[in-house]
C-alpha cells in the first residue's frame, strides 16, 4: 500500500473531524517445523495480509480490520466506523517522508537451509532419547515469524518496520509404571538463525530430560501459606502477572488497576527494582519501534520499591496526560494497539541462593514456572509451577505434583525478602486485549517470605 | 487470485488433489466501561485452510490470500517432510448454500448497555461496570478439485458483564457471560443486575481453612473443565502417548453418572455445525458412557492411521463442537440446598496447559466463588486453590444439574456437586 493510498484513506477518515486516525498495513509469514516420533511430521504455515484502521474521537476508540483490501471495501468500512460519531469539521493531513526501520537478520529464515533445520530437530530428539529409557515422546518445533508493517497516522507519521522472531520449543514426555510426565524447554529471540550461537542445546536438553524423569516420582503435598524460592528466568512470571499488567495504561487510565493511584508511592520492598526494556538487542520482546511507530524505551517501572512509571501507549497518553513510552503493541492487524510489556525483568540483588534455601524449614522451590494470569482490577493473580521441589530443613528434597501459587499483587511485592545476582531471562507469550505477543520475562533467584501454595495430601 | 484460478495453477504445477476450507467471518464487538466506549471493533475477514496432494503426499497451509507463492510453499512441504501421509478428499456431493443473512448491527445494543450506568447510583458498593458485547457471523465453505461446494453458517451473540465492587477497602471483580444463537435470549438489564448482586454478595469474603470440601462447580466452570476432554481424548494425543487416558478405551474410569456426548447437529446449541472443517458430516455421538470411554476423537488423518472413519472432529486440530456432560434432573438451587459445608465455584484462573494438565491428568486452579453453609450461600470466599485430578473429580460426582449453559462453542456442562476435594487457602 503506497503513500498516496494511505493519505487518501486517512483524509477520508478525517472528513468528520476525528481526533486521531491510524492506518496499519501488515504482511506476516509464519512457519513451524514440527518433529514428532523422531520424524519431521509437518511444516505448518500461515501467510496473512491485512489492514487495521483506528479512529479516535472524544477518547473513544473505534477499530476495524479487513482482509479484502479493494478500495471500495476500505471506504465501506471507514464509513461504518464514522457512523459511530456525530459529524464535525473535516481535518486534513499530509504524511511525512517515510521513516524506514526495516533491518535484515544475519541469517534470515529463508537463507537457512531446510536440511539444517531438520538436522537440528533430529539432534534434539536423539539427545533426549539417549538420555533416558523413560522418554516415550519428544515433540520439538522451530518457529519462524516474519512480519513487516506500515503505519500512517493523522499526526503525519509514516513509518515502516519489520520483526523477525525465531524460537525452538521442545517437550520431552516420560512414562514409568503408567505415570506420565513432561518437561518443556524453549529459546526465543528477535533474531534470525544466528540465534543458534547462543543456544547450549545438548546440556539443556539433557537437564530437561533428567527433570522429566525425576518428576515421575513426584509426591503429593498438602498446600498452605509457605515461603518459596523461585528460580531465575521464567520465574519472573510472578512480576509479569502480579505487577506488570497492573501498570499498563489500559487498566490504569480507567482506574481499573489496584496501582492506579500509587505513582511515586512505595508498593514493594526496597529490594525490588522492576524494568521494562523494549530496546534489548535481539531479545524476544524487543523492537526498534512499537506498533504505533514510536521508539521503544527502557522504562524503570519500580525503583527500590517505589512506583515510578506506568506503561503508556499513544491513545491512553491523552487520557492520562502522560507521554507515550513506546509500549503500544499488538499481535497483528486484527487488534488495535494497547499498552503492553516487552522485556520485563527484576534487577539483580546480592543475596545468596544457598542462604535462601537454608533459611527455610518447610517451603517450596519453584524450579520452572509455566504461566499465569491476573485480574488487574483486584490484583488477584495465580501462576502454575511446572516443576517444583520440596524444601525441608534447609535442603532441597523430592519433586512435587501439581503446584499452583496464588496471591494478591499488593501483598506479594512486599513479601520479596531476598534477591540473588543470577539474572536470567526467558521467552514467552503474553495474551491480553491486543492479542498474543512475544514477551521476555526475567529475574534472579528470589525468596518470597509467604505465598499460598496449592496441593493435596 | 480467485479460487478457480488457484485450483488451475495448482494442477498445472503437479498438485493432484486440492481442497479449500474458506471461513468468512464478520464480527462487531464493543467494550464499555460504565457508559463510555473503551473499544469498538469491526472485522470482516476471509481465511483459507488448504489441503493438497503432491507426489502422493498430503500437506496443508493456512493463509488469507491465494497466490502462486502458496502453491510453491505446499510443494516444498511435500518434498521436505518425512511423513508419507496421504489424506482423503470429499467426493462430489450436492451443493449446500448458506442459510442466514450475514448482516450485523450493534448500535441498538450499545445504547441499551450504556443505560446500565444507572446501577452505579442504585448500588453504592459498585465501582465500575465493564460490559463486552459481540456479534459474529461465520460462513464456512468447502470446495475441492472433485467439484465439492458446500457451506454452513451461523450467528453467535455474546454478552459479558464484569462488576467491580469495593467493600470495606477491598476490591473484588465478578463476571458472567451469556452466549447464544438467538439475540432475543439476552436480557441486558436483568443479566447486568444479577451479576452486580452476585458481586456484592461475593465482596463479603471469608478465608477458608485448608481442607477437603464438597464443591459445587457452576455450569460455566464445569463446562470449561469438560472442554479439556477434547485434548485428553484427541487421537493425536493418544497416538503421541501424551494423554493420561492413552490406555483407557472401553475402560470404566469415572463414576456411573458421568456421560459425555457431542452433538454439533443441535441448532439450539452454540457450536452448531453440519460438517467439520474437513467436510466430514457431524453427528450426535456418545464419547464417555456411564464413566466408560467409548471413543477417542478423530480427524481424517488420525482415522486413516487407525483404518477407521473420522468422527467429524477435524478442525484446526482435533476439536469438539457442542460437547456436553449429560444433564441430571436437579436445579442448581436444589443442589446447593444439599450441601452442608462446601463451596460454590463460579470462576477459575490458571495457566494454559499446566493448571489443567492433559498429560498427567492433574488439576490445580485458582478458584473464586461463594461459601455454602447448611444449604445456603452465606458469603464470598477469598481466592483459594483447588487441587485434584480428572479421575478424582469425575469419580466423585454426587449430583448433576438439569440445565446446560454454553459459554463457548466447544463444550458445556450442568452444575455439578463433587465430594471431598482439596482446597488450599
Amino acid at each position: 500500500m503506497n503513500k498516496e493510498q494511505l493519505s487518501k484513506y486517512l483524509n477520508y477518515a478525517l472528513k468528520t473531524g476525528a481526533d486521531f486516525v491510524e492506518i496499519y498495513y501488515e504482511t506476516t509469514k509464519n512457519k513451524v517445523f514440527r518433529l514428532n516420533d523422531s520424524k519431521l511430521d509437518s511444516i505448518e504455515s500461515n501467510n496473512e495480509i491485512g489492514l487495521g484502521i483506528r479512529i479516535v474521537k472524544n477518547e473513544e476508540s473505534f477499530y476495524t480490520s479487513i482482509t479484502n483490501l479493494e478500495e471500495n471495501n476500505i471506504i465501506r468500512v471507514i464509513d461504518n466506523l464514522l457512523n459511530n460519531f456525530s459529524k464535525g469539521k473535516a481535518k486534513k493531513v499530509k504524511l511525512n517522508e517515510l521513516e524506514d526501520y526495516r533491518k535484515n537478520p544475519n541469517i534470515s529464515h529463508d537463507a537457512y537451509p531446510i536440511s539444517k533445520k531438520k538436522e537440528l530437530l533430529y539432534k534434539i530428539d536423539k539427545i533426549a532419547r539417549k538420555q533416558s529409557k523413560y522418554v516415550v515422546q519428544v515433540s520439538a518445533g522451530i518457529v519462524e515469524a516474519d512480519r513487516e508493517f506500515v503505519i500512517a497516522n493523522s499526526n503525519s507519521k509514516y513509518v515502516t518496520a519489520n520483526s523477525i522472531h525465531t524460537r525452538i520449543v521442545v517437550t520431552i514426555y516420560t512414562e514409568k509404571d503408567g505415570i506420565k510426565e513432561h518437561e518443556f524447554v524453549n529459546y526465543g529471540n528477535s533474531l534470525g538463525y544466528e540465534m543458534l550461537d547462543q543456544v547450549e542445546l545438548e546440556k539443556t536438553i539433557q537437564k530437561a530430560t533428567n527433570t522429566a524423569v525425576e518428576k515421575l516420582s513426584a509426591i503429593d503435598f498438602k498446600g498452605g501459606e509457605l515461603p518459596v524460592v523461585i528460580a531465575p528466568g521464567f520465574g519472573a512470571v510472578i512480576f509479569h502477572e502480579a505487577c506488570g499488567h497492573g501498570l499498563e495504561a489500559t487498566s490504569v487510565a480507567n482506574h481499573l488497576s489496584v496501582f492506579s493511584d500509587d505513582l511515586n508511592k512505595t508498593i514493594a520492598t526496597p529490594k525490588v527494582t522492576l524494568i521494562d526494556d523494549g530496546t534489548i538487542e535481539g531479545a524476544w520482546g524487543s523492537s526498534v519501534i512499537d506498533d504505533e511507530g514510536n521508539p521503544t524505551q527502557k522504562n524503570v517501572l519500580i525503583e527500590k520499591g517505589i512506583l515510578k512509571e506506568f506503561l503508556v501507549d499513544q491513545v491512553h497518553s491523552k487520557k492520562m496526560q502522560k507521554k507515550t513510552n513506546g509500549c503500544g503493541r499488538r499481535q497483528n492487524f486484527r487488534y488495535a494497539t494497547t499498552s503492553r510489556m516487552s522485556n520485563t525483568y527484576l534487577a539483580p540483588g546480592t543475596d545468596s541462593v544457598d542462604d535462601m534455601i537454608k533459611s527455610i524449614k518447610l517451603g517450596v522451590y519453584c524450579e520452572k514456572m509455566s504461566g499465569g494470569s491476573v485480574n488487574p482490577a483486584t490484583g488477584d493473580f495465580n501462576f502454575a509451577v511446572d516443576t517444583a521441589r520440596l524444601i525441608k530443613n534447609g535442603k532441597l528434597k523430592e519433586y512435587l505434583k501439581g503446584i499452583t501459587l496464588i496471591g494478591n499483587s499488593k501483598d506479594i511485592l512486599k513479601n520479596v525478602e531476598m534477591i540473588s545476582d543470577d539474572l536470567e531471562i526467558s521467552a514467552g507469550y503474553c495474551g491480553s486485549l491486543s492479542g498474543m505477543i512475544p514477551v521476555t520475562i526475567g529475574q534472579p533467584t528470589i525468596k518470597v517470605s509467604k505465598i499460598l501454595v496449592g496441593g493435596k495430601e | 487470485m480467485e479460487i478457480k484460478e488457484f485450483f488451475q495453477l495448482a494442477s498445472q504445477k503437479g498438485i493432484t488433489n486440492i481442497q479449500i476450507t474458506e471461513k468468512h467471518t464478520i464480527n462487531s464487538d464493543v467494550e464499555l466501561v460504565n457508559d463510555k466506549i473503551e473499544s469498538y471493533n469491526d472485522s470482516d475477514e476471509n481465511n483459507y485452510s488448504i489441503k493438497a496432494e503432491y507426489n502422493q503426499k498430503t500437506v496443508k497451509a493456512e493463509t488469507n490470500y491465494l497466490s502462486e507463492e502458496i502453491i510453491d510453499l505446499l510443494i516444498t512441504k511435500a518434498v521436505e517432510t518425512d511423513s508419507s501421509y496421504k489424506d482423503e478428499y470429499l467426493p462430489k456431493r450436492k451443493k449446500q448454500t448458506p442459510n442466514e443473512s450475514p448482516n450485523i448491527f450493534i448500535a441498538k445494543e450499545i445504547e441499551t448497555i450504556k443505560s446500565n450506568k444507572k446501577y452505579l447510583k442504585k448500588y453504592p458498593l459498585l465501582k465500575n461496570i465493564n460490559s463486552y458485547y459481540t456479534e459474529t457471523y461465520q460462513n464456512i465453505r468447502i470446495m475441492n478439485s472433485n467439484g465439492v461446494d458446500i457451506s454452513t453458517d451461523s450467528h453467535l451473540y455474546s454478552f459479558i458483564v464484569e462488576a467491580i465492587v469495593e467493600n470495606e477497602g477491598e476490591v473484588i471483580s465478578f463476571d458472567q457471560k451469556v452466549l447464544t444463537t438467538n439475540k432475543e435470549d439476552i436480557d441486558f438489564s436483568k443479566f447486568t443486575r444479577e451479576v452486580i448482586e452476585k458481586a456484592i454478595l461475593q465482596s463479603k469474603r471469608v478465608k477458608l481453612e485448608t481442607n477437603k470440601y464438597d464443591i459445587v462447580l457452576d455450569s460455566t466452570v464445569a463446562g470449561k473443565i469438560i472442554s479439556h476432554f477434547a485434548t485428553v481424548l484427541s487421537a493425536t494425543s493418544i497416538r503421541n502417548k501424551v494423554s493420561f487416558l492413552e490406555k483407557s478405551l472401553n475402560k470404566k474410569i469415572f463414576s456411573n453418572n458421568f456421560t459425555i456426548i457431542e452433538d454439533p447437529t443441535n441448532k439450539d446449541y452454540t457450536g452448531y455445525r453440519l460438517f467439520d472443517d474437513e467436510g466430514t458430516p457431524t453427528k450426535k455421538k456418545t464419547i464417555i458412557e456411564n464413566g466408560t470411554i467409548k471413543t477417542f476423537l478423530y480427524n481424517i488423518k488420525e482415522a486413516k492411521i487407525k483404518k477407521i472413519s473420522s468422527t467429524g472432529n477435524g478442525y484446526t486440530g482435533i476439536e469438539t463442537r457442542n460437547m456436553y456432560l449429560l444433564p441430571g434432573n436437579k436445579s442448581e438451587e436444589d443442589i446447593i440446598k444439599e450441601v452442608k459445608d462446601g463451596i460454590l465455584i463460579t470462576d477459575y484462573m490458571g495457566s494454559m496447559g499446566t493448571s489443567i494438565n492433559s498429560v498427567n491428568g492433574s488439576i490445580s486452579i485458582q478458584i473464586f466463588g461463594f461459601r455454602i453453609k447448611d444449604g445456603k450461600i452465606v458469603s464470598g470466599i477469598e481466592p483459594a486453590i483447588m487441587t485434584t485430578t480428572f479421575t478424582e473429580c469425575f469419580s466423585n460426582i454426587k449430583e448433576i444439574g438439569k440445565e446446560l449453559k454454553f459459554t463457548n462453542t466447544h463444550s458445556a456442562s450442568p452444575t455439578l456437586l463433587i465430594e471431598n476435594i482439596s482446597i488450599a487457602s
